[in-house]
């Protein structure tokens, strides 16, 4: 079994276990899919049945949310050695993970917690993340995170932040779009300003989203739920993201609340209708 | 404040409430710091609270979908996870609820919760085939006795002084037909086991459970044959024989040399 590359016009859709059968047996015209790697390290199972099947048809990408880069308990390595054995055995495209913590003292939080951005901190992530990509012996790519509070002693934009995590560790980046603007929105900033900043040619992948607005009695949050479609402000930032980020495949994520796996078709086609919006433009 | 305290801090704000100095090291532009930590701690209380809802569905159903969000978050203060694989939460949710004091005239709800744990697990477990009754035909019958039976790596026998068969079949499904299962007409045992993908909940008498349960302690064919024969001096041994087979619940038989 072969490496399936991933073209960077590629729109792809985010696997979840609700959408296996439709998948498996009904062959959707998807660029490529992307799955929680934490979801396959049970030994067998419907899940590995199907993920071997879609694999023979599709691209794959990894994406995780447990290994708890930022964490400052040692790296856990029988999650390390588990995500190196599904990469041996399926050979994904892609391999990712999160700019964030999710555990301290050996209890994990289950949540992609925030980080200063401070220069410990980046320190602190780029050997965490060499020691990963000398143990999978591979470049993997980091997400940046959504987040709901900011840090007094955080002394850089955040965009800065991320890029120079990249460049020290040799990593590249999962940029989400959504994330972006969830930030932009929660922490004020400008979240053009924010793709500007990113070099395109540290960043391996895009995820666009759907997101929730939070009242608050003193002001309003933005939560990145991932629970329904990309909203009108994310698809302008995305398309000014397709343009600067030319060489990154894109994909639609959508985790709770999980429609009709049409629905998902469908955001994949809003997504290529922008990119082809782009290429038009540019021809 | 270094990574590390700000860590440990943060966890003890969304674990337990507890009032740190975190907060001072949050900008508030607006919205205190103690409301934003709320919405991580909503966050992952409602995370973890589904995954155990999506591993514990038949004790949900039964306890209610309100009282198991709080049975969860009770849980999560005293148990939180402790590994990055999301599917590993809930191993001592059982005993957890077992012991809650506002289930005590629901105490079958600890087996039904191990079944459940049971289904999750083999959903989970290795691919292994099974091997058939005529297996035992490669060996010698002189070495009958010494044969080790092992059990597919999906199998987990529970037992119950509770009828948790008739229990399980009536609250996992959804339509609330069928008859009331009477929790006082005497215990049942179930063995839980994956064939292909398929998880099965088979209902098993007290012969076979004692069978499955003498295999668990890796006793030999003979030595189990005589413990049963001593136990349940009735029991038929070739049926019970035949049907643990049947069920798909043997891996592998070796000799011990």
């Amino acid at each position: 079994m072969s490496t399936n590359p991933i073209p960077a016009s590629a729109i792809g859709i985010g696997l979840r276990g609700e959408h296996y059968q439709e998948v498996s047996t009904g062959s959707p015209k998807v660029d490529w899919f992307e799955v929680h790697s934490e979801n396959y390290f049970g030994q067998g199972g419907i899940a590995h049945t199907c993920l071997s099947k879609i694999r023979d048809s599709y691209p794959l990408s990894f994406h995780g949310v447990g290994l708890s880069i930022g964490s400052t308990d040692p790296l856990n390595q029988a999650h390390l050695t588990r995500l190196k054995e599904l990469i041996d055995q399926y050979q994904p495209a892609l391999v990712s993970e999160h700019l964030s913590w999710s555990s301290v003292e050996g209890i994990y939080l289950h949540d992609l917690l925030p980080l200063p951005m401070t220069s410990e901190v980046i320190q602190h992530l780029v050997n965490r993340i060499q020691q990963i990509q000398e143990y999978l012996g591979q470049r993997i790519l980091v997400e940046n995170a959504s987040s709901y509070l900011e840090f007094t002693h955080s002394h850089m934009p955040e965009w800065e932040f991320i890029s120079e995590i990249a460049r020290q560790s040799g990593c590249g980046l999962l940029l989400d779009v959504n994330n972006v603007f969830v930030n932009a929105c929660n922490h004020n900033f400008d979240p053009f300003e924010y793709i500007s900043g990113v070099s395109p040619e540290l960043v391996g992948e895009m995820h666009v989203a759907g997101h929730t607005v939070k009242k608050l009695s003193n002001g309003e949050i933005r939560i990145d739920s991932h629970d329904q479609r990309v909203c009108d402000e994310v698809w302008d930032l995305y398309k000014f993201a397709v343009q600067r980020y030319r060489h990154a495949p894109t994909l639609i994520e959508w985790d709770k609340n999980l429609p009709d796996f049409s629905v998902l078709l469908d955001e994949a086609e809003i997504a290529r209708s922008h990119q082809s919006e782009f290429r038009h433009a540019a021809a | 404040m270094q990574l590390r305290e700000l860590q440990q801090q943060f966890a003890q704000e969304v674990l337990f409430s507890t009032v740190t100095d975190l907060r001072e090291t949050i900008q508030p532009h607006g919205i205190e710091p103690h409301r934003r930590l709320q919405i991580y701690k909503n966050n992952i209380d409602s995370t973890l609270a589904e995954s155990l809802q999506n591993v514990f569905p038949v004790t949900c159903a039964i306890v209610g979908e309100e009282f198991f969000k709080f049975a969860a978050r009770k849980h999560l203060a005293e148990n939180p996870p402790t590994s990055g694989n999301l599917h590993d939460y809930g191993k001592r949710f059982p005993e957890f609820i077992g012991v809650m004091k506002e289930l005590a005239e629901l105490a079958y709800v600890v087996d039904i919760a191990r079944m459940d744990w049971a289904c999750h697990a083999a959903f989970h477990s290795v691919a292994t085939a099974s091997v058939p009754l005529n297996v035992l035909t490669r060996f010698a019958s002189e070495d009958h006795e010494r044969l080790l039976l092992i059990l597919h790596p999906s199998v987990t026998a529970v037992s119950s002084s509770f009828p948790i068969f008739d229990i399980w079949t009536f609250a996992g499904q959804r339509s609330g037909e069928g008859e009331v299962p009477d929790i006082n007409s005497g215990g049942q045992s179930v063995v839980i086991l994956r064939n292909d993908d398929e998880t099965k909940v088979i209902h098993i008498d007290d012969g076979l459970n004692f069978f499955i349960n003498q295999i668990e302690q890796q006793n030999t064919l003979g030595v189990i044959i005589s413990s049963l024969l001593e136990a349940k001096p009735d029991y038929n041994l070739q049926s019970g024989l035949h049907r643990i087979f049947e069920i798909g619940a043997i891996a592998e038989v070796t000799v011990i040399r």
